[in-house]
């Protein structure tokens, strides 16, 4: 367990400048961002009331009233989550290969270690979640601020939504995955986050174990896994025959993310003890 | 420790963000507004079986309003919240009694019949070709539950000179005798013609033999060429129960027209139909076909409330009409805001809407001002004699509250 917890740590330690950076350019980004839309919007509100004379319900009944969702549609707020999400996601893969890849072959002092090899593994799937998960506290807490802008620029007249909540229950867009609407709804859309990251790894181990022929055999992992993970789904769509009720779909969904977690983790342990080489 | 404190501040930080985030969205949709009934005078039973549908004026998404409960489509939990709130109740009751039965099955009323002995489901099966507009062996599939013995009897029939249609469509099914009525709307349009057309036809099937008996074309429809109108044909609404009715009426208009030109009413016992003889703004009227009392209701909003002109399908005649007096509507027509040029400062005013429900010989009114802060009325009224059974409110005018409605169902 220590050296678990000490690989994690270390794992975190070594992505941390960067990580800093994905949260600075997120906060500045999306902080200036926000001054802009909500200038933009009054600006707009003033001309078009003084030109066409109209009172604030009258603009408000024309041009729509002023929310988050007008920053959450522009690019100021989706370009930093864009770019953090592809940060996250290039890092699944540079987080194995630097260790072959960077100065002095780091792998083979990792895989020396006196601890399961699996403990490797689990650090960096740990990581990797911990730092997303954090990406997204950063911006929940984000909203908040955003929100108080907001009101210190727009009138509150003007606002349609003035608490998160509201503004969370409004969100219809790709957000819903970000931002899911219940708890049980965040364990379920990050627990499938977790499955993919950890059937990447495995894919990434097949490669590291058996070089090009493991490149066909990690992509064939994860579109065999995809497959049976989506298979519930697929099959209802395929046949037009919506045999199972969504909650028995969800629960079906459980279980074969289970299996497949479980599988990766079995066959990522094979790899790492018998086949990996360096 | 001090090495550690990234791989504790991390974990820390997202647990009090993400529970604090959704700690606060439970409370939040915890205190959206209760809407309870004010009852004015009348007997309270008859709202366990209404319920409404609408949306909250502040809030997105969909909310219902039953006589003990306010539900709101945010607060639900996820798998309810997709199931969204429109199923209709009784189709919702079907799922909770039969869940085995009701699996993978259409949830409209017109697929369903239901009695003392049988529930019986109906879905129109059909192929289509890749890269193909056309639908191909249309197939009836037919599940009949019988209650005594708790057994599931599936079988299939083939819509016989299937290839002249292009799309076939369910409109309602019902059991006499043992056997099983279907009624479609076929789409006969060929694809390469411009002379859409389509006709109603009832389908025989006897359910012990598995088997179609006959089938029969009720009513047909040219579209426009030279020689014939283009018009439109539309079941009449109604179907709020799944049970037998002896009649159906098709509404037959003009495509872009609001009058309707006739109304053909066809007795699915005797397979005999005609016409019913009303002026034509009567059968312009909306108009609803009650199954139990076999009548037929025409309405229309008056400055006082409404007005429904009753038609008994069996002797084919007209009653009198009933008077409901409905709460005054500040109903106005569009003004502008600088009160000179209604262009395109122009807003729309508050509408009045009526939303009517035929259930057990009485009719159900919910009248309320859209989208407007305004209180929620429902009459319940007996159409046989007029009389209001129930007159209640729902205070629309809370703080932070406030709902738009749309739809209304009777269980």
């Amino acid at each position: 367990m220590k050296s678990y917890l000490k690989l994690t740590n270390f794992e975190i330690d070594r992505f941390f400048k960067i990580y800093l950076v994905l949260i600075a350019i997120t906060v500045t980004v999306q902080i200036i961002g926000t001054i802009i839309v909500a200038n933009d919007y009054m600006n707009r509100a003033s001309r078009i009331m003084n030109e066409e004379s109209l009172q604030t319900s009258a603009f408000i009944h024309n041009y729509g009233y002023f929310s988050l969702l007008n920053l959450m549609d522009s690019l100021w707020f989706f370009g930093p989550i864009a770019f953090c999400v592809a940060g996250l996601i290039f890092y699944t893969f540079f987080i194995w290969y630097r260790d072959w890849y960077g100065k002095n072959t780091f792998i083979y002092r990792l895989l020396m270690l006196p601890t399961s090899r699996l403990n490797v593994f689990f650090a960096k799937a740990t990581a990797i979640f911990l730092m997303v998960l954090g990406l997204i506290a950063l911006q929940l807490v984000l909203l908040y601020i955003e929100e108080l802008i907001v009101e210190l620029i727009v009138p509150l007249e003007f606002i349609q939504f003035t608490s998160i909540p509201q503004i969370m229950n409004a969100i219809n867009s790709a957000y819903v995955v970000l931002f899911p609407k219940t708890f049980i709804e965040f364990i379920l859309i990050y627990g499938t986050g977790l499955i993919a990251v950890f059937t990447l790894f495995t894919a990434i181990l097949l490669e590291r174990s058996y070089r090009w022929k493991g490149v066909l055999m990690g992509a064939g992992y994860c579109i065999v896994a995809s497959g049976i993970f989506l298979s519930p789904v697929l099959i209802s769509e395929l046949s037009g025959n919506y045999y199972l009720y969504i909650g028995e779909i969800i629960i079906l969904e459980v279980a074969l993310g289970c299996i497949i977690i479980a599988s990766s983790i079995w066959l990522s342990r094979f790899l790492l003890n018998k086949k990996i080489t360096v | 420790m001090g090495r550690f404190w990234k791989l504790i501040l991390i974990p820390f930080v997202v647990m009090i963000c993400i529970g604090a985030f959704y700690l606060q969205r439970a409370i939040a949709n915890g205190q959206l507004p209760d809407y309870d009934w004010d009852t004015q005078s009348g007997d309270e039973q008859l709202l366990e079986n209404v319920t409404i549908y609408g949306h909250p004026i502040d809030q997105t998404g969909a909310m219902k309003i039953t006589k003990n409960d306010t539900i709101y489509q945010n607060e639900l939990f996820f798998i309810e919240r997709m199931n969204g709130l429109t199923t209709h109740p009784i189709i919702e009751d079907l799922i909770e009694d039969h869940r085995n039965f009701m699996r993978g099955k259409s949830k409209e009323l017109n697929h369903f019949y239901e009695d003392e002995e049988l529930l019986v489901s109906v879905e129109i099966e059909s192929n289509r070709e890749l890269n193909q507009v056309r639908e191909t062996d249309f197939r009836l599939a037919v599940e009949v539950f019988r209650k005594d013995t708790k057994e599931v009897n599936s079988f299939s029939v083939n819509i016989p000179n299937e290839d002249a249609y292009n799309y076939i469509s369910l409109l309602d099914i019902r059991v006499e005798n043992g056997n099983l009525f279907v009624i479609t709307n076929n789409d006969t349009m060929e694809p390469t013609s411009d002379h859409p057309s389509n006709e109603t036809r009832v389908y025989r099937l006897n359910i012990a033999g598995e088997k179609l008996i006959s089938e029969e074309r009720l009513l047909s429809f040219v579209g426009y060429d030279n020689n014939h109108p283009n018009e439109v044909a539309s079941l009449l609404g109604g179907a709020e129960e799944i049970y037998s009715n002896e009649y159906m009426a098709v509404s037959v208009r003009e495509v872009n027209e609001e009058e309707v030109n006739k109304l053909i009413v066809v007795n699915l016992k005797t397979e005999e139909q005609f016409r019913v003889d009303l002026p034509k703004d009567t059968l312009s009227q909306e108009a609803w076909i009650d199954k139990q009392s076999n009548m037929l209701y025409f309405w229309k909003s008056t400055e006082g409330g409404l007005e429904i002109t009753p038609y008994d399908l069996s002797k084919q005649a007209v009653q009198n009409t009933i008077e409901v007096k409905l709460p005054e509507s500040t109903f106005t027509e569009p003004r502008s805001f600088d009160g000179k040029n209604p262009g395109s400062n122009a807003i729309q005013e508050p509408y009045r809407m009526n939303v009517i429900r035929i259930h057990e010989g009485n009719a159900y009114v919910l009248s309320g001002q859209n989208p407007d802060k305004t209180d929620v009325y429902l009459h319940v009224v007996r159409l046989s004699d007029g009389e209001v059974l129930y007159k209640g409110k729902l205070d629309n005018r809370q703080k932070d509250g406030g709902f738009e409605i749309y739809n209304m169902t009777i269980r």
